[in-house]
């Protein structure tokens, strides 16, 4: 055996004639949704928060896939982008689902050696502060009613916190719902705080403005210390590395100027990191001439942030194998006929059995024949009960 | 450890059987096949598959209340994206450098594998042994030893999806140097995030 090595697990292919022009199939549909925050924020209105959605395949190129439907290399996603303020991360129907019990395992109890989930209501998890904060509790009680209504067994399911190493590269908080499977237990929902990482990193390559700029009820004052280079004397001192010199003066933060304020004051000159400049130096000497340092105060009539993402993730391919699982059963003297049956699915089921024997099997209650009406699904006069 | 899987009547879950009756009522099938069994195919077709039409059925249903219960219940924003991404966007994102597993490759069989997978199978196979090496070298396991596979057993899945920097490579090349061409077929399934 050689040493290991990373694999990257995105297909890659090229587009159009030219082979200098690589692609990659996706490998979640997230990305899609964040390059277009700018259109939906403006169709939206400029209402926050919201969230997006999308329903569609991606693809990973697993080395060895081996579980059968339950690690596939192209697969369907459902994906929720939830905006929201990172200052003000409650949600307007929180208390809709407050009172909604869920079996948690909390890193904590992981630590520790437990893997006995603690059942409690959302509300309460979220005010102990198991759960980060009231969207993704939201969100965490809604992924659970959806599992409940297409059928998942109560018994088999649970929601288990990330390990701080499990983590993706961007998420800062990760829940997964997972249901119980002859494989174990298997993740079906992520639900990640994404922070605002992905918006972040895109803004700042593209420079297009993935931000939200909102109007101050009441104007703010600020205070703020602000660098001005004397572009006459810049330009000609340091010629092309003018740039980066005006760069590495915009990159400095308050309390660096505060303290540069002062230093400047005192000695007349100071010094600035840059980027590598043509010569090789790595910072640049500015003296009283050059560059003034003041404090400036205005109104503010706007505030600007760059929203932080909940992002509800289904496998749907998943979902499906595990549910399929947990409804299956067979009689006990007769292994080899098995019979399941499913809410979304009345007019397959007897695809596995036989109805005019199994009615009863096929439709056991009332709760479960509102159930197919809910789905549209007709119950012919043979097969009903 | 989870516990193990039952039937919705709370039978022993016979998965064997579950998967014929999935696969002879056309649930869902392996794609290609037919080439796959065909003489002399070379090729991979493992994680792929097709639905037939009870699958797809199921899955139009759940999609369709996925939609209600989500994006019409929230007035979520519904967008339908390209598939094809440039690789700039995916180097923004961290995909790029970042969406990646450990792999080893045997070098004689040509055979690749997942390093934790690797992990796992020699760590489970010397602990079902109870020693460590082969033939005359093997030697038996202490019980601080056990303690350890077992720790690591515990934790091998979840270094997969990590950052890159935290896998234990030194861990995998300790145990890929010497002895073990136990290598047998794992079933355990661990991995990556569905959040990508």
């Amino acid at each position: 055996m050689l040493p290991p090595i990373p694999f990257n697990l995105m297909f890659k292919s090229t587009i159009g004639p030219s082979s200098a022009a690589p692609v990659y199939l996706r490998p979640e549909t997230a990305q899609g949704q964040f390059l277009n925050f700018k259109k939906l924020l403006d169709f939206n209105q400029g209402a926050m928060p919201f969230a997006s959605a999308s329903i569609g395949k991606s693809y990973r190129n697993e080395i060895s896939p081996r579980s059968g439907l339950l690690r596939v290399r192209e697969f369907l996603m459902a994906e929720v982008e939830h905006y929201v303020d990172p200052n003000n991360k409650e949600h307007a129907r929180f208390p809709e689902v407050a009172e909604v019990k869920l079996p948690l395992l909390a890193r904590d109890t992981q630590l520790s050696g437990e893997t006995q989930p603690t059942v409690m209501t959302i509300g309460d998890a979220v005010k102990a502060k198991i759960v980060d904060n009231r969207t993704l509790g939201y969100f965490l009680a809604r992924i659970y009613q959806f599992l409940l209504k297409i059928g998942v067994d109560e018994s088999k399911v649970r929601f288990r916190q990330h390990l701080a190493n499990e983590m993706a590269h961007y998420a800062t908080d990760c829940w997964d719902a997972e249901l119980l499977t002859s494989y174990g237990w298997v993740e079906c929902v992520g639900c990640a705080d994404r922070s605002a990482y992905d918006l972040t990193v895109h803004t700042k390559q593209t420079g297009a403005q993935l931000h939200v700029k909102e109007t101050l009820t009441q104007p703010v004052h600020v205070e703020e210390w602000q660098a001005a280079l004397n572009k006459k004397l810049v330009g000609p001192l340091f010629k092309k590395d003018a740039k980066a010199v005006q760069a590495a003066v915009d990159d400095l933060d308050q309390s660096t100027l505060e303290s540069l304020a002062a230093e400047l004051a005192e000695k007349a000159v100071i010094s600035i990191p840059t980027a590598p400049l043509g010569g090789g130096q790595t910072s640049v000497e500015l003296n009283k001439e050059t560059i003034t340092i003041t404090k400036q105060s205005r109104q503010e009539h706007y505030r600007e942030y760059t929203p932080n993402v909940i992002e509800p993730s289904f496998g749907v391919g998943r979902i499906l194998y595990s549910l399929l699982e947990q409804t299956y059963w067979h009689r006990p003297q007769d292994v080899a006929r098995a019979v399941s049956y499913h809410p979304l699915l009345p007019t397959f089921s007897t695809a596995l059995t036989d109805v005019s024997n199994f009615r009863s099997c096929l439709f056991p209650s009332a709760l479960h024949q509102s159930r197919c009406s809910l789905f549209r699904c007709q119950i012919t006069p043979s097969s009903a009960p | 450890m989870a516990p193990p899987m039952t039937t919705l009547k709370g039978d022993k879950f016979d998965r064997s059987m579950f998967e014929s009756v999935l696969k002879r009522r056309f649930f869902f099938t392996e794609s290609f096949e037919i080439y796959r069994m065909a003489p002399n195919f070379k090729g991979d077709n493992r994680g792929l598959f097709d639905y037939g039409p009870p699958g797809c059925a199921l899955q139009a249903n759940l999609i369709d209340l996925w939609r209600k219960h989500f994006v019409l219940e929230e007035n979520m924003l519904e967008v339908d994206c390209t598939v094809i991404t440039p690789e700039a966007v995916l180097k923004t994102s961290g995909h790029v450098d970042k969406f990646a597993d450990w792999m080893c490759k045997d070098p004689i069989k040509g055979d690749h594998l997942r390093a934790d997978h690797l992990v796992e199978n020699v760590l489970e196979t010397r602990l079902a042994k109870g020693v460590k090496g082969l033939g005359k070298d093997a030697t038996k396991l202490s019980e601080a030893e056990i303690a350890e596979y077992n720790n690591i057993l515990a934790q091998v899945g979840l270094y997969i999806s990590t950052p890159l920097h935290s896998f234990p490579c030194t861990m995998v090349r300790e145990l890929t140097s010497r002895d073990d061409r136990l290598i047998t077929t794992a079933v355990k399934s661990s991995g990556r995030s569905l959040n990508g």
